[in-house]
């Protein structure tokens, strides 16, 4: 691999609103970003695609992208899962939601979120947003490895 | 002086002497005698002239003043002295003591009489503490009859001593006290002794006066002994309180309020019938009890506790104050009880008087407010919390749509469809309209939900802040905004500053288009511990039936294409100085400007 590949970035976006996760997709291409976005609908989706051991596994994601508004389980109960489980704990989750209630920040921090956005309701704010957020993760970050070997991929 | 006026000044020299003067002719018969007959021997002059001296004389000094009289005449220019005892004419006993001097001249003789005090040894000392006493004094014979009296009794009755003794005693008596009296006569004839009987004696002008006796009775002699004084003053003055106190107890006795009285020791001195209602007890029940019988156990120790310090130091914690305390029912039922006592002494006693108020219902009613008030204020934190929430999840699905709007009229920017272009418009126009009245309306319910506590602020450092706010719209209406000097307030310095903000950015929106916005802030004056602002611009005014419509929420006076603004900045405003405990108004007249005035609660150190 040459330092001048871009390397694609595979994004596991967490979102129940099918508009909001659009949007998502619509930012992210308009910036022409090359990352690979997979949307699951809940938490149980999300745990499901993430401990998949079959073949035709997807690669596993290097960033989530986490709303906290979920059906069944809430996007908190999800980052808290994802962090006590071991084999996934190393992902970085980056909570995307609408709220920007003090209370909701501080307690995905402690939740050990990497990062929490606070969605925009205005459309180029959102863009903006959705810019950082890939020159950010989708470019400039350099992801911790694995804890377990990974599994030979064949081409 | 002329004689005439010489002759006048002594004939008043001789008129109003204090010495007792007479001129005699040669017979020793009185010519001439002035006043001081009346006043010392209770003769008027009248009286005694035409008599002999010596007829006024005690018989035993006649020998000595007829000597006295014989020398003076026989011996002109010579002045015989003579002690006489002189008959007092009201009370023939008394005499008066007079040294007489006379004077021969030409043929009258003239005598100056001197009173003297009466020597002691010159009456027997019994006698007179018998005239003179102030006690009514007395012998009385088992007949019913006054043998003798002092003369106390004619000053205290009013009858001459000879009119008392005309008739039987008993006549004298009250018809109320006769029987007593003729019994107690009886009873002391027999030789018994009393030492303080009581009866009424009727006056001369037909009243009655009070007497208590000591007598003794002399059975041999068949007399009785006695002394009496005139007790009427006491009498009434007893009666009086009686009279006072039957009428205080039948106040108290009736009183809707129950009273209890105790004395110093805490014993229960009286209980009125509203009392005996309020615990249950009989007042013949507990008067003598202690008043920790009405009280629970756990509250007597700090009863006893505060009756001592009070008799010690005289201080009290409850005495002439309103406490609540626990009363205990005969039934042992417990009630909350209003206490007022009161402090005061009689005849040297303390007492204690309290009146008691059950306030069961009073402590209901004020619980259910309490209760209320809580239920209000856990209600409006819901409500609040409501409004929060219901607008923030509302403003999802409307960041939604605009957002999707946003990206359908970016895609249809290369297309020629116009009034598909316009349609997008106008719901675009629609959803932010909304978005900010939903903003408006989560702002509005945080003045409450996210309102800070209210501390000292430097007013002025806030309204500069706000100033700073609007700064950009300030320069470009060309407004000169004036701040004179402010105090300090108990404020959430956010929501002051808000509230300035506010006031100030619809004096500069609502201005005249022609006149440069002009605008004053300034404090009007002090009452009861708040500070009234003022607001005041020169802008288009607002007419007086908008006057409470400005500070509704959403009410706006001018259409939408005059005048952006969803028209709650002044519910904004009006929410923040109540919830500082402040009013808010306006005065304003179209054309002229308009003043918005409120109050917030001062700092005063």
């Amino acid at each position: 691999m040459t330092g001048d590949e871009k390397k694609v970035v595979h994004l596991l976006l967490v979102e129940d609103n099918p508009a909001h996760a659009h949007l998502v997709q619509e930012g992210l291409a308009e910036v022409d970003s090359l990352m690979e976005v997979t949307v699951v609908e809940d938490g149980a989706a999300a745990l499901a695609h993430l401990r998949e051991k079959s073949d035709d596994a997807p690669p596993p994601p290097d960033v989530i992208l986490l709303d906290l508004n979920l059906p069944k389980k809430n996007g908190r109960e999800v980052l808290t899962e994802l962090k006590n489980d071991p084999t996934l704990s190393h992902i970085p989750v980056v909570v995307l939601t609408t709220s920007d209630a003090e209370e909701d920040i501080r307690q995905c921090y402690d939740a050990h979120a990497a990062c929490y956005l606070v969605k925009p309701f205005d459309l180029d704010a959102f863009m903006d947003l959705m810019a950082s957020f890939d020159r950010f993760w989708g470019q400039q970050v350099i992801f911790p490895p694995r804890p377990e070997k990974t599994v030979e991929r064949k081409a | 002086m002329t004689t005439k006026n010489a002759l006048e000044l002594e004939d008043l020299f001789f008129r109003y002497s204090e010495k007792v003067l007479a001129i005699l002719d040669a017979d020793g018969r009185i010519e001439d005698a002035n006043d001081a007959w009346l006043n010392r021997l209770e003769y008027p002059p009248q009286e005694v002239m035409g008599q002999r001296l010596l007829d006024f004389a005690h018989p035993e000094d006649h020998d000595n003043l007829t000597a006295a009289i014989k020398e003076a005449r026989d011996n002109p220019d010579v002045q015989s002295v003579v002690r006489v005892r002189m008959l007092s004419k009201d009370v023939p006993q008394n005499t008066v003591l007079i040294e007489w001097r006379f004077l021969m001249r030409k043929n009258h003789l003239l005598a100056f009489g001197l009173p003297l005090a009466i020597p002691l040894e010159d009456k027997g000392d019994r006698d007179l503490l018998f005239e003179l006493s102030n006690d009514l004094m007395s012998i009385v014979g088992v007949d019913g009859y006054f043998y003798d009296l002092n003369p106390a009794w004619s000053h205290t009755l009013g009858w001459s001593l000879d009119e008392l003794k005309s008739r039987p005693l008993i006549e004298f008596v009250h018809p109320d006290d006769r029987e007593r009296t003729t019994k107690e006569i009886e009873r002391l004839g027999r030789g018994n002794t009393v030492h303080r009987f009581e009866n009424r004696y009727r006056t001369k002008g037909g009243r009655y006066r009070w007497l208590v006796w000591t007598a003794t009775g002399d059975v041999q002699r068949a007399r009785i002994f006695s002394v009496a004084r005139d007790i009427t003053y006491q009498k009434n003055a007893e009666e009086a309180l009686r009279a006072s106190e039957d009428r205080f107890r039948s106040l108290a006795e009736s009183a809707a309020n129950a009273i209890i009285s105790s004395d110093t020791t805490s014993r229960i001195t009286f209980f009125n019938r509203s009392a005996e209602r309020l615990f249950g007890h009989r007042a013949e029940d507990v008067v003598g009890e202690n008043l920790t019988t009405l009280m629970p156990p756990e509250y007597r120790e700090a009863h006893l506790k505060g009756m001592a310090r009070f008799a010690k130091t005289g201080q009290t914690r409850i005495i002439g104050r309103t406490i609540e305390l626990v009363g205990l029912r005969k039934d042992g039922t417990t009630f909350p009880l209003e206490l007022n006592i009161a402090h005061w002494r009689s005849q040297g006693d303390d007492q204690f008087t309290a009146i008691v108020h059950d306030i069961t219902a009073r402590k209901e009613a004020a619980e259910k407010v309490r209760q209320y008030a809580e239920r209000m204020r856990r209600s409006n934190e819901e409500l609040e919390q409501f409004a929060s929430v219901a607008s923030h999840d509302l403003q999802e699905p409307l960041g939604v749509v605009r957002s999707y709007v946003q990206l359908l009229e970016r895609r249809l920017q290369g297309f020629d469809d116009e009034r598909a272009k316009k349609y997008m418009h106008f719901i675009s126009d629609g959803t932010t309209r909304m978005q900010r009245l939903i903003e408006d309306l989560l702002s509005y319910s945080r003045v409450g939900s996210r309102g800070q506590e209210l501390v000292p602020v430097d007013t002025e450092a806030a309204v500069r802040k706000a100033l700073d706010q609007l700064s950009l719209r300030i320069d470009e209406s060309k407004a000169e905004v004036t701040v004179e000097p402010l105090p300090r307030v108990l404020a959430d310095e956010g929501q002051l500053e808000r509230l300035f903000q506010n006031l100030v950015s619809n004096a500069v929106k609502y201005r005249r288009p022609e006149v440069d916005p002009r605008i004053t802030i300034r404090v009007g004056g002090e009452e009861k511990g708040l500070y009234r602002f003022e607001v005041v611009d020169n802008g288009i005014g607002i007419a007086p039936e908008h006057h409470d419509r400005v500070f509704q929420i959403f009410q706006r006076l001018h259409g939408r294409g005059e005048y952006e603004g969803t028209g709650i900045g002044l519910a904004i405003c009006k929410k923040i100085v109540e919830r500082h405990g402040g009013n808010i108004w306006v005065e304003s007249e179209p054309g002229e400007g308009t003043t918005i005035k409120f109050t917030l609660p001062g700092v005063f150190e």
